[in-house]
């Protein structure tokens, strides 16, 4: 499916800039160098800069980060880091113990993106505060993509919504504000959630900060929308069903990369794959519904074979143009083409027996069609087979979050059964869910003994009341409000869908696709319904329209997910932005799927 | 006393110590409010109105704390037992301190307040007492208040600059107040990294009631810093502060992770069943507090099944399919596959038996049925239903 063409707005210019970025803190210790990574952020690294460039700015050799310290050799080190205070420990006892055996070794500290205050209390602590030079290195978006832009914090979700560490906030409205010193100020912004609403408040702030220079710039983006993760955690609950999601879901796609292993690669060893629109075999089927994927590939193969077919039967002056210019795109569409069936082949062998099973689960569980009963006792097996635990506790905590909550009693059932399957030591990870409100037990209210009659009525009566639904509160309520679960009776397009509930056959839309479309459906100013409605999700809206006359700008939306974006939620932004007329660019703190939100916080 | 009268009578004592002079010196640090200017006043009026010479050394002059005493003075209320001569403070001559001040933007020497003192003209009345007192309470603070000691910066501005990593200091924040607008202001802003640092300074400043007041009515902060203490491995800590916080869960929690970084079992086990007693008696954690003793019990069967095993030639599903792992520290159901597997016979109180595990640890059919068939499995026995 095609979007509307590039409305002059070139994302890969924030690449070159954060490349400039970086050779400039690496200049700032000039000559040759050893750098040493922090494992997370090499593959951010990858997308900016190669290790030619690298190579080129006086580094060595490159190390990934690890308890022991690699063996010096030059005299200057530069390390890598983000302000985790577990990294800057392991870091602190590196330099102890290479300054031991070599006192003029140079040790820089780079700290992406930003210098937090605990970074320097930590080196104080450990006496080295004047021993290191620390240096900041703030990358902006990373374009996966034409339309989607990560700033690849893996660890967001955990620190802001489980430990209240928000301050990777402030570091998306640095990139934020970034976008709008190259595009112009966004003039319509629609925020909700309590990360969203403190990047918009950050972003004033910084905005004080610098000069207000280029007001009259014609801004190149219209609306900026900036979402929490937690308005809508059954999306990456939810098994995904497009190609690009599966692919996701079966082989991890890390900073738009895919690492494939040998048998769908063709050869031996796995092979990383880059996924992006510039393969347009691969930008035609990635937002597609699975079932079809097969068939557009297939019928793809059929037309190859067709043009080499007529190859063969060519005059030689025919030949001579075919080859200058048709033989290799040919060849490259054939390769694609066998790779992308060979993953397809792959996922489906590798679904369980139980896919069809687990999908009515799950979508009876979202529509509320199903049995709560059935699914609680499909859950009970899973556990007692001993499925993969994240696998396992999403289909709990989406259990949990459609029921609206699991009285004591099950909680209690559940849990035993969780942590006699997985180990005890789970407890704290349940308690983590408990504390997301991923998983929630509604408390029971302890009846004491030796009540007299007349309290004992009472406290009957609270007992059963408390036990009533709360009404208008819950998740079910807010997709009720939202709209989220499409009409069962109107039949979905899986093929040329028009809805962006398609990518759960018609069971669920995503909030953010639902919001969007809404808010951009109306030319102007956001209606009040549409601000009334967002109040059902947990936090608060900040919402900015521009003065009458000033100019709008051409239709593109800017979207920002706090917390991770599934690939399933860029497909359905995809179909909104095609309904919609308007380019959508999806920005987040990085992509993310069901197991990687789940296990962020697994105790381990 | 006329100017020249007053500079004669201090300037020319021989009995007060050397160190009198800074008394007034405003460089120094004094945190006397009235008390110091009311004695003094008091010592003037008496010196006027006795007309003799009393000694000038501090220790013949200390007042006794006494309520009768008219020379009583508590610091800083100033308004009790005020010495009645002193109520004629000349409004003029405080009038003129305060203009002063305006146009020269110094702190004004000694000489200027005392000389202030000088109109005793006027008659003495009740009302205006009080008001003059007040007066010169507020004097003394708006003196203090531009004294290059007391600077103290808007807490926007502090903020700001640890958002933006630039340099700041807190060492300016000294009241409790101040203390307080800065983490309010930290909070405003959602950054963690300005929050943990005005929480820190608030911590390390302060007394601990005092702290665990103050954050308790900031959730955000709380959660925040119990975080920080926990990736600092400062269980201890943690544990106490929610205790303190009145979140008997957290703690619970926290005693149980605290437990499980213990490296080896017996360490675990041991460190389990001390947090038990303090932190899972609250009976809302009347679930967790079982699940951790089934741990302990597990933990402890594992380690006996272990022992045993280890040493064990003669079991023959031992030497037919060796172990690959230790089962130490695996999940329940995986202990119940190893025992479906090694001890399938084993009488009931055998350590591995399947049963004995079956019913201490309250396994489900479901969970059951699952477990033992994948185990017998493993082996090559699959157990058919009897026809």
């Amino acid at each position: 499916m095609s979007t509307p063409q590039s409305l002059g707005l070139d994302v890969e210019i924030l690449r070159r800039l954060s490349c400039d970025r970086l050779v400039r803190v690496l200049e700032d210790a000039p000559g040759a160098k050893d750098l040493i990574i922090d494992g997370d952020l090499m593959k951010m690294l990858d997308r900016i800069a190669g290790a030619t460039l690298l190579r080129s700015h006086g580094v060595d050799k490159m190390y990934r980060l690890e308890r022991v310290p690699p063996p010096v050799q030059s005299s200057q080190r530069v390390y890598l880091v983000r302000p985790s205070l577990l990294l800057l420990k392991t870091l602190a006892d590196h330099v102890h113990a290479d300054r031991a055996t070599y006192p003029e070794l140079q040790v820089h500290v780079v700290v992406v993106p930003r210098l937090a205050s605990w970074v320097t209390g930590l080196l104080e602590e450990e006496g080295l505060y004047g021993a290191l030079t620390l240096h900041e290195f703030c990358p902006d978006f990373i374009p996966l993509d034409d339309d989607l832009l990560s700033l690849e914090m893996t660890s967001f979700f955990r620190d802001a919504f489980l430990e209240g560490d928000f301050s990777g906030c402030v570091d998306v409205a640095r990139a934020i504000t970034t976008l709008q010193g190259l595009f112009g100020q966004i003039p319509y912004v629609l925020a909700h959630g309590r990360a969203a609403t403190a990047v918009v408040n950050t972003l004033d702030l910084l905005n004080d900060q610098n000069s207000p220079k280029k007001t009259r710039q014609m801004p190149e983006i219209s609306h900026l929308f900036i979402f929490d993760r937690d308005a809508d955690y059954v999306t990456p609950l939810l098994t995904q069903l497009t190609y690009e999601g599966a692919l996701d879901d079966h082989f991890g796609i890390h900073a738009g990369v895919v690492e494939f292993p040998g048998e769908v690669v063709g050869q031996d060893t796995p092979r990383k794959v880059p996924l992006n629109s510039k393969d347009t075999i691969y930008d035609n089927i990635r937002n597609k519904h699975f079932a079809s994927v097969s068939s557009y590939l297939i019928m793809k193969a059929r037309e190859v074979n067709a043009k080499k077919e007529q190859a063969q039967t060519m005059t030689a002056s025919q030949i001579k143009d075919f080859v200058a210019n048709e033989l290799r795109t040919l060849q490259a569409c054939h390769a694609t083409l066998a790779l992308h069936l060979r993953a397809c082949e792959a996922i489906t062998k590798s679904v369980k027996q139980d896919f069809e099973k687990l999908l009515t689960t799950e979508h009876g569980l979202v529509t509320g069609a199903g049995n709560g009963g059935q699914a609680k006792k499909f859950i009970k097996d899973r556990i007692a087979m001993m499925l993969p635990f994240t696998d396992n506790l999403r289909l709990l905590c989406l259990y949990s979050l459609t029921q609206d909550g699991v009285s004591h009693k099950e909680y209690k059932e559940l849990a035993s059964q969780v942590l006699a399957a997985h180990g005890h030591k789970h407890l704290i990870t349940l308690h983590n869910l408990r504390q997301l409100s991923l998983l929630s037990a509604m408390e029971s209210s302890a009846a004491s003994a030796g009540d007299s009659p007349a309290t004992n009525i009472q406290g009957r009566l609270a007992q059963v009341t408390s036990l009533l639904p709360k009404r208008g509160q819950g998740w079910r309520a807010a997709a009720k409000r939202l709209k989220l679960i499409p009409d069962p009776d109107k039949t979905i397009d899986l093929h040329n869908p028009s809805q962006p509930s398609y990518v759960f056959n018609g069971a669920y839309t995503p909030v953010q696709a639902k919001v969007v479309g809404d808010a951009l459906s109306v030319q102007g100013a956001f209606t009040q319904t549409l601000l009334d409605t967002l109040k059902v999700l947990p936090g608060t809206t900040i919402s900015r329209t521009p003065d009458a006359g000033s100019p709008a700008g051409p239709r593109v939306a800017l979207v920002v997910m706090m917390g991770g974006v599934t690939y399933t939620e860029v497909a359905a932004l995809r179909l909104v932005a095609v309904t919609s007329g308007t380019r959508i660019i999806v920005a987040s703190t990085s992509t993310i799927n069901g197991d990687q939100l789940i296990s962020s916080v697994i105790h381990k | 006393m006329s100017r020249a009268e007053n500079e004669a009578y201090w300037g020319s004592t021989d009995t007060a110590p050397s160190t009198l002079d800074n008394f007034f010196d405003e460089d120094c640090e004094l945190t006397w409010t009235g008390s110091q200017a009311e004695f003094r006043k008091s010592r003037e009026a008496r010196t006027s109105t006795d007309g003799s010479n009393s000694s000038a050394s501090i220790v013949d002059n200390i007042t006794v704390h006494s309520v009768n005493d008219w020379n009583y003075v508590e610091v800083g209320s100033g308004r009790s037992g005020m010495s009645r001569s002193s109520s004629s403070q000349a409004v003029a001559g405080v009038g003129k301190a305060i203009g002063d001040k305006l146009d020269s933007w110094k702190p004004p020497s000694v000489s200027i307040k005392w000389n202030s003192s000088q109109g005793q003209g006027s008659v003495s009345c009740v009302p205006c007492a009080a008001k003059d007192t007040e007066i010169i309470q507020l004097k003394k603070r708006l003196e203090n208040s531009y004294s290059r000691y007391n600077l103290t910066l808007p807490p926007d501005d502090t903020v700001k600059r640890i958002l933006l990593g630039q340099p700041y200091s807190l060492e300016s924040y000294r009241s409790l107040e101040d203390k307080l607008a800065l983490l309010d202001t930290a909070l405003a802003t959602m950054d963690a990294s300005a929050i943990m640092a005005t929480v820190l300074h608030l911590k390390n400043t302060v007394k601990k009631t005092i702290f665990i007041t103050e954050m308790q009515a900031r959730p955000l902060a709380c959660n925040l810093y119990i975080n920080y203490l926990r990736k600092r491995h400062k269980y201890s800590e943690a544990i106490d502060f929610s205790g303190s916080l009145g979140k008997p869960e957290d703690a619970a929690i926290l005693s149980y992770e605290l437990a499980l970084t213990s490296k080896t079992p017996e360490a675990k086990i041991k460190t389990m069943e001390k947090s038990l007693d303090p932190y899972f008696t609250h009976p809302s954690l009347a679930f967790e507090a079982k699940m951790v003793k089934d741990h302990i019990k597990l933990l402890e069967r594992q380690m006996a099944i272990d022992d045993m095993d280890s040493k064990n030639n003669v079991n023959p599903m031992l030497l037919k399919y060796p172990r690959a792992a230790n089962v130490v520290e695996k999940s329940l159901l995986t202990t119940l596959f190893y025992c479906c597997m090694y001890h399938w016979e084993a009488a009931e109180n055998h350590v591995g038996s399947p049963m004995a595990l079956r019913k201490t640890h309250d396994i489900t059919d479901r969970q059951l049925m699952w477990t033992v068939l994948r185990g017998r499995a493993r082996v090559n026995h699959w157990p058919l239903p009897l026809n």
